[in-house]
């Protein structure tokens, strides 16, 4: 049943990661921890893809839904405070916020288009952020991607191998990105991360 | 290391892509006309060709879109990539 609010229902949205995170400073934490990791949790994630080309009305309702557009160029996302959308392959994105409503419904209940599909990931996709002053070098151990700050700008995404794991990596800020991985190997990645990140010195939250 | 190109996304190793397959085979025109012989060729008869072959790969930890790729079986190189639809060893022999 779709809540014509679109509040969520009132059964609490489990992390894949519960029980697992031990908050405090592990590694090599002589001086300041050069990274910080922790859970997004719990997230509204929703899969949107289009047949062809997004037409102008699928464009306008996501414009008035989040006031801002879809991100159109491979590799790029675009955010609001709350919400950031994400390119992850032609006429496809993923569109990610905290969780506070029903997105799913919501968006469906806007678009008048049939050639679209929408999935509600939130349960099947983990998500982590990975902050700190030496994130760059950390990503750089798990991916064969130019992380430099001149080439991985600011909204820049990529999905490719992280540890060996399909990853989608995005960076919000500088020194900050969000990982999303499915639901099942995140807490491989989250140890994969604290062992990588241990030469560094980390804190996770 | 083999690297590809993919279309979308740019240039990522070949470890991000899965080998799909030879992509000249073409399926049979009239599939309610095709005879066994035709589909048993369109399915399971390769050819080995040493040198420039013409595939598709899949970017299955990317963008998950089909790739077609012009690799040299001999060296490993990849000498073009484009979109499943374009003809690379026509733009590539003409590019010579
Ligand atoms: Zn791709």
């Amino acid at each position: 049943m779709v809540d014509k609010d679109y509040n969520l229902p009132s059964i609490k949205r489990q992390s894949a990661l519960d029980g697992q995170i031990e908050s405090g400073r592990f590694g090599n934490c002589k001086t300041e921890p050069g990274i910080f990791i922790e859970e997004n949790h719990p997230l509204s994630i929703v899969q949107l893809e289009t047949r062809e080309p997004p037409q102008k009305d699928f464009l306008n309702v996501i414009q008035n839904l989040f006031n801002f557009d879809v991100p159109l160029a491979p590799n790029t996302s675009k955010a609001s405070d709350k919400t950031r959308i994400i390119w992850t392959g032609p006429n496809r994105w993923l569109i990610v916020e905290p969780e506070t409503r029903d997105l799913t419904s919501l968006i469906k209940s806007q678009i008048k288009e049939t050639s679209f599909s929408i999935v509600d990931l939130s349960h099947a996709r983990s998500s982590i952020g990975i902050d700190g002053f030496m994130t760059r070098d950390l990503l750089l151990k798990g991916a064969a991607i130019d992380f430099h700050p001149e080439v991985f700008l600011v909204d820049h995404c990529v999905q490719t191998t992280f540890f060996n794991l399909s990853a989608l990596i995005c960076c919000l800020d500088e020194n900050r990105f969000n990982i999303f991985i499915a639901r099942g190997f995140a807490l491989d990645l989250w140890q994969k991360v604290q062992e990588a990140a241990e030469e560094f010195g980390y804190e996770t939250l | 290391m083999i690297r590809i190109k993919c279309p979308y996304c740019g240039l990522r190793d070949h470890s991000e892509f899965n080998y799909i397959g030879d992509a000249t085979k073409l399926r049979p025109i009239n599939p309610e006309l095709a005879n066994d012989d035709e589909w048993f060729d369109y399915i399971y008869i390769r050819d080995n060709p040493r040198g420039v072959h013409q595939e598709y790969w899949q970017h299955i930890s990317g963008c998950r879109s089909y790739v077609k790729v012009l690799r040299d079986t001999v060296t490993h190189e990849v000498l073009k990539t484009g979109l499943p639809s374009d003809d690379l060893l026509f733009s590539y022999e003409a590019e010579k």
